[in-house]
């Protein structure tokens, strides 16, 4: 009896002992995959930037970050509690809105790169399929770095960005916290900030205030 | 230079309008990439929480606004001045200079959060630029693999665990908390050169010097940093607000992750994420 109390507990612990070996691999196995998924993602971005001589460029950009970025997960966060509370319609057009106020963002800020070397140095498993991947922008010297973080969510070779942080401050937070105050300026109305957005995407795109 | 770090000496300095450098940092690009080892974990008052942490948002913005003009009737059109006169290298100069003055301060904040490994840098540092260095206007030091970082009373509380406390921002000074306003109170005593006699001559007005350099080097940085900020904002002071405590959360944590970053997820289906259907970017 006591030998069999004995054989059950080690069986216990074999399958205790395995479950954390999966965990534990699918845990190492996922942080290369996803840094490597993001490395070739910058690069391409970087490419379709530096091809100037393109006059189709933007409509790829645009392409490319519909492809690979979560802009709607995104979107609907910045929104907070206005996404559940507001009519779908008015968020739906607000997503579209948030599309091109994002991409006007994402294209100014991998264009300035595009000279530079943005390389990834690492990721953390934020929790199963959310990562931050670390990259750093490598300017002149060693001491001249600065820090792009990615977060991804996927797994198998298949990910999707959806919040990017400059030296540790998230973008998709701050806009968050942005649109929250507009939004309470405006009565909740998310028409108001789509129409807000619109024009702010054509200042970002003119360079005008 | 680190984009945060120049958000700290900015706060150091007593300084800014709006020295909020941490996003996108353009020409301003620098920071030692590495994060600290022992980097503290903060928690308590990371930003990702929905309290803006702000009950005196009111007076804040009138500040916010009166700071806004001041940028721009003096600020701004005198970094834009220094930025297109003074050469690069001098530039660069000056920002050594002035960050190898602050030496002492982050010397003992290095030793105050217990990590003496880096306040072993910060000391090696201080010896090679203020020598070879030729009083600091060269970070020689760097060369050596022993990059630049800063550190205040601010981060030192932060990193014992005190609270940010309320959102203030001031005219000149720009974003703070009750925290990092204490932390800039305490630094300046911990600054050898507060207790320099200056004497009456022209020394006289050698910290006022400082303090308006600061200045002006760090807006005259910022320049494009900012005006991007502003163009792309919804709401700018919101925005800065936010970058502001994200980015000193991170300055206490040294660079590390942040350990609760908010779920972009409602949990009603709503995300178009689906891991598994798209296909890796071409390689």
């Amino acid at each position: 009896m006591v030998q069999y109390i004995s054989a059950a507990r080690r069986g216990v612990l074999l399958a205790f002992v395995m479950l954390v070996s999966v965990v534990t691999a699918s845990a190492t196995v996922a942080g290369p995959d996803a840094e490597a998924f993001t490395q070739r993602l910058i690069d391409q971005g970087v490419q379709i930037l530096r091809n100037t001589a393109d006059p189709g460029r933007k409509v790829k950009f645009r392409e490319f970050i519909t492809q690979y970025a979560d802009v709607r997960k995104t979107a609907r966060f910045t929104l907070g509690n206005y996404a559940r509370t507001a009519a779908p319609a008015d968020v739906d057009t607000f997503v579209e809105a948030f599309k091109d106020y994002a991409v006007a963002i994402y294209e100014t800020q991998l264009d300035k790169y595009k000279g530079e070397s943005l390389k990834v140095v690492g990721s953390v498993d934020n929790k199963p399929g959310d990562y931050i991947v670390k990259t750093v922008v490598q300017g002149g010297s060693g001491s001249d770095a600065m820090r792009i973080d990615f977060r991804m969510s996927g797994g198998n070779g298949a990910y999707k960005f959806y919040d990017i942080s400059v030296e540790g401050a998230w973008l998709g937070i701050s806009q968050q916290e942005q649109f929250k105050s507009f939004l309470e300026q405006n009565r909740g109305s998310v028409p108001a900030l789509t129409a807000d957005l619109k024009a702010r995407t054509q200042r970002i795109l003119t360079g005008g205030k | 230079m680190s984009a945060t770090g120049k958000l700290k000496s900015a706060l150091m300095a007593s300084v800014m309008v709006l020295s909020t450098t941490v996003a996108f940092a353009s020409e301003d690009k620098a920071a030692p990439a590495a994060a600290a080892p022992a980097a503290p974990v903060v928690t308590t008052e990371d930003v990702q929480s929905t309290d803006m942490n702000d009950p005196l948002e009111g007076g804040n913005r009138v500040m916010f606004e009166a700071n806004q003009i001041l940028d721009k009737v003096l600020l701004r059109p005198v970094a834009v001045v220094y930025r297109g006169v003074v050469p690069d290298f001098a530039q660069d100069g000056v920002r050594n200079f002035m960050n190898n003055l602050n030496s002492p301060v982050i010397f003992a904040n290095d030793l105050l959060q217990g990590d003496t490994d880096r306040a072993g840098v910060t000391l090696a540092r201080f010896g090679i630029n203020s020598t070879i260095g030729l009083g600091g206007l060269f970070d020689v030091a760097s060369e050596f693999d022993l990059p630049y970082h800063d550190e205040d009373f601010g981060q030192t509380l932060g990193t014992w665990g005190l609270g940010e406390g309320p959102f203030l921002y001031f005219l000149v000074m720009g974003p703070t908390n009750v925290r990092d306003l204490t932390g800039f109170v305490v630094d300046r005593g911990l600054d050898p050169l507060t207790y320099v006699n200056w004497g009456d001559d022209e020394l006289e007005y050698a910290p006022i010097a400082r303090t308006a350099l600061n200045v002006i080097d760090l807006r005259a940085r910022n320049i494009d940093t900012l005006d991007e900020i502003e163009r792309s904002s919804v709401d700018y002071y919101a925005s800065i607000r936010s970058l502001y405590r994200q980015s000193r959360a991170d300055a206490i944590r040294n660079g590390a992750p942040s350990q609760d970053l908010p779920d972009f997820d409602f949990g009603d289906g709503s995300s178009s994420t689906s891991p598994n259907s798209q296909n890796p970017p071409a390689k």
